[in-house]
């Protein structure tokens, strides 16, 4: 009976890669359509594009590798970068040296998203309630409260004009100091935002592969009931991969304000959440969990990116965009699921 | 012979590996045949390719005159073959009749079900088969042999000419298994086939006419019961590796290592034991009598209410797996496949999960170094496996539950607490853990093994302590230990107890 899945975990074949596959022929299908290809182009896709979704995505895979998942990142992010920007605003009023603005600024947003995704982690590792309907719910709470502040706090501390319901970064030094952050390149070619987003992923990669944290997450995705009587602690490394996501997604909203200098509370970060599970779905993890590797959430954003990029290259309207991005990531999924099923019925 | 089923020269491989190379099944009409063979011999497969779970690479399968090679799930269903098996494939929160009717439904012209018909249909059958089960009571209320006659019932109901019960007495008692042996014989009586799938020699001389042995994948024998006997059947089914012989030798404990005072759970009572360094300890009794209940106990994964726990004279302060590991218990779960493998996880991740969690302060893995760690055990504990990069389940039972073993003795563990450490291995891989456990022993390793099984407990234990709903009854030590004393002791009906 076991001998029917005689299949090593290690060994190569193009099927474990195929998320690179599938980030190439996007990029030649893009190049074909756009009809030009520069480097200011290729680091505008795969850095300064990717960045958010990106770092959004990473956290989400760590999730779906312990086999749950978060709706609110998207909320955190636009909640975080909501208050950040009050926080920001208050500290120029009150004539604070620029750089300090800023590292405050930046702090906030750190501590600020980690507390946010410890939230989630504790009610869903602790309590053992449903990470969807958890997350759901967080998602509601983070979303309306920014919303709701922006409306009651005064437009000189949030920024924002008229009745517009919206957080603007004040003009300033310190403004222009997070927009060079969100908008320059290093060497006048590759984006910051980009680059810090490729040594998150850098660093979760190998915290993944190479230490003995990342394993205990395949383990709990994998047969959390095993791992528990293994003596993982099952509760406590929930709680931390979600507090990690709540980081990653301050982060995001870090990056948010250096590239919009401003967020607009009921657009920013929606529908991020889906974003980044279509970018972990395109990297090849199962969402069933236990399976897949960091790496391919990187190409995985980059082909959700490239997708993005050709349905606006193919001039098609903006509100058909999201029903090809829905039947792509219904492609990759059943790629993902069927393929095995395929190859095992034929016993490949 | 009027054949109902003839399988020919089925060959079958999975990625390469050849699971059956020619294998002959022939069935007569009207016979309950044994189709004998250890975990991993090809009878799943074997079964799988008859009802088209998986396609064959060649042979011929002919079922009542019919060729019938390579069908599909349903055309086998049609044909006449039904597979009870070991999970039962019911829906516990559908009645009775719902189950039965499943996809099958009676309904009128409009599309609404004819309950009432369906119903009274259930009860024609149930009385055929002299079942008393009311077609319109919800499947979860009824006990495991009324759900395994329910899958029986439902065979017949559907005109299956053979039916496959794949090991079906596991969860039945001994008056259960009388009653579904009277429904078989019945059953055979009105010319209905059987492929009787079961390990218990017992019951396969009481009601198989013939028997198939298959061996690796091998067809090896195949004959009338009524000129064999168990010994040489077994011995057929495991073929030379099997030996019988007594393994178990007296040896030298050392001082007590592990200590329960009055100890107190939801599901045993007033536990008060000492093991010794060395000792080999069985804790036995019925289904539910707490002796694994107590075991989980010990590692922190259950709550007791009251007693002590100490280890080396030092009480445990807390009732937490990861202080138990700490104090070198290592805890191995019943139920492989739920509470021990992960599957999507290499053999070498599976075997060094434990032992990092207990040094968590090193967090980065040493990939050579847990490399030689798993040779060793490896070459310790004779696990056989290709390469540690392949995933757990490729392995057998037998050598998955070696992994696990490895995975433990890898904490360093002192002392091993082994919950039905054999189940669902074959008899040649329960052979080869009984020598593990008593190299362990011998090592110095404190072992206390849960089981049911007494041949097992025979084998292995310097002691053996009886549970009786909770409280220990009865304490033996090793040269008392027999079939019958356990029993007497383990169902209340000795008169000196030590309660």
């Amino acid at each position: 009976m076991s001998t029917t899945t005689l299949k090593k975990k290690n060994s190569f074949s193009i099927g474990q890669y195929s998320y690179i596959l599938i980030c190439l022929v996007l990029f030649a299908a893009y190049w074909i359509i756009n009809g030009r290809m520069s480097l200011k182009l290729f680091t505008n896709i795969f850095m300064y594009h990717s960045a958010i979704i990106g770092v959004l995505g990473l956290g989400m895979g760590m999730i779906i590798i312990t086999g749950d998942i978060d709706l609110s990142v998207g909320a955190i992010l636009s909640c975080i970068a909501s208050f950040a920007c009050v926080i920001f605003n208050l500290l120029v009023l009150a004539n604070v040296p620029s750089g300090l603005v800023i590292t405050i600024t930046v702090l906030f947003c750190i501590v600020g998203g980690t507390l946010l995704g410890f939230v989630n982690g504790a009610m869903i590792g602790k309590l053992k309630l449903p990470a969807f309907i958890v997350t759901l719910a967080t998602q509601l709470i983070y979303r309306s409260v920014s919303k709701y502040a922006c409306n009651i706090i005064d437009n000189s501390v949030t920024g924002g004009t008229g009745s517009g319901n919206v957080y603007k970064l004040l003009n300033g030094p310190a403004r222009d100091g997070m927009y060079a952050f969100g908008n320059r390149d290093l060497f006048g070619a590759l984006p910051y935002i980009g680059l810090l987003f490729l040594v998150i992923a850098v660093i979760l990669i190998y915290i993944s592969t190479s230490t003995k944290y990342g394993k205990r997450l395949y383990a709990i995705g994998s047969n959390a009931k095993a791992a528990h009587m293994a003596g993982v602690n099952v509760e406590w490394n929930r709680t931390s991969v979600f507090t990690i996501t709540g980081l990653l997604c301050g982060i995001g909203a870090i990056m948010w304000l250096g590239q919009q200098s401003g967020v607009d509370p009921s657009t920013a970060g929606v529908s991020n959440e889906m974003y980044a599970i279509a970018a972990v779905v395109l990297g090849g993890i199962a969402m069933s969990g236990g399976k897949g590797r960091m790496l391919g959430i990187v190409f995985g954003t980059f082909s959700y990116t490239l997708i993005d990029k050709i349905i606006n290259a193919m001039n098609v309207s903006s509100l058909v965009n999201d029903s090809i991005k829905g039947a792509i990531l219904l492609v990759a999924i059943v790629i993902q699921v069927l393929g095995p099923q395929l190859r095992k019925k034929h016993g490949e | 012979m009027d054949e109902i089923l003839q399988m020919r020269n089925i060959h079958k491989a999975f990625v390469g590996v050849k699971v059956l190379k020619g294998v002959d099944l022939t069935i007569g009409r009207g016979e309950v045949h044994a189709l004998l063979g250890e975990n991993g011999a090809g009878k799943s497969t074997l079964m799988n390719i008859l009802t088209g779970v998986y396609s064959m690479d060649e042979g011929q399968v002919i079922f009542d005159g019919e060729d019938i090679s390579n069908c599909s799930i349903r055309e086998s269903e049609d044909k006449g073959i039904a597979f009870v098996h070991q999970e039962l494939s019911l829906f516990n929160d559908l009645k009775v009749y719902e189950n039965i009717f499943f996809n099958k439904e009676l309904t009128t012209k409009g599309g609404s079900l004819k309950k009432n018909e369906m119903i009274a249909k259930c009860r024609e059958v149930f009385e055929k088969l002299g079942v008393d089960i009311d077609p319109s009571v919800t499947v979860e209320h009824l006990t495991a042999s009324e759900k395994q006659t329910l899958e029986i019932a439902k065979a017949i109901f559907f005109e299956a000419k053979l039916l496959i019960l794949d090991e079906p007495t596991t969860a039945l008692s001994n008056a259960e298994i009388d009653h579904l042996f009277q429904i078989i014989e019945n059953l055979k009586a009105e010319g209905k086939s059987f492929i009787f799938i079961s390990h218990k020699m017992p019951e396969i001389f009481r009601i198989a006419d013939r028997y198939t042995v298959l061996r690796n994948g091998e067809f090896i024998k195949a004959g009338n019961i009524a000129e064999t006997n168990a010994q040489e059947v077994t011995s057929t089914m495991v073929g030379a590796t099997f030996s019988n012989a007594e393994i178990y030798r007296t040896r030298e404990l050392g001082e007590p290592i592990l200590e329960m005072r009055a100890l107190d759970g939801k599901d045993f009572h007033d536990v008060s034991l000492s093991v010794r360094r060395g000792e080999v300890l069985a804790l036995t009794g019925l289904q539910g009598a707490g002796c694994s209940e107590l075991m989980q106990c010990v590692f922190g994964e259950l709550p007791s209410f009251s007693g002590t726990i100490a280890v080396e004279g030092e009480e445990l302060t807390k009732n937490t797996i990861h202080l138990a590991m700490k104090r070198k218990i290592a805890y191995l779960p019943t139920n492989r496949r739920e509470r021990s493998a992960m599957p999507d996880l290499s053999i070498l991740e599976n075997m060094y999960i434990s032992e990092h969690t207990l040094s968590g302060k090193k967090p980065i893995i040493n990939r050579a170094s847990e490399i030689a760690k798993y040779d060793a055990q490896k070459e310790n504990l004779s696990i056989k496996a290709e390469h540690y990069s392949d995933l757990i389940l490729s392995l057998s039972g037998g050598n998955q539950q070696k992994v696990f073993f490895a995975r433990w003795l890898n904490t360093d563990a002192e002392i091993l607490l082994l919950d039905n450490p054999t189940q669902g291995i074959d008899v040649g891989a329960k052979a080869e853990i009984y020598k593990l456990i008593l190299k362990l022993a011998e090592s110095g390793k404190t072992i206390v093994i849960n089981s049911q099984e007494i041949p097992e407990i025979q084998r292995v234990a310097d002691r053996c302590v009886v549970f009786y709903s909770g409280r220990i009854v009865k304490t033996l030590p090793h040269d008392q230990i027999t079939e019958h004393t356990v029993m007497m002791y383990a169902t209340n009906a000795a008169e000196d107890s030590e309660e």
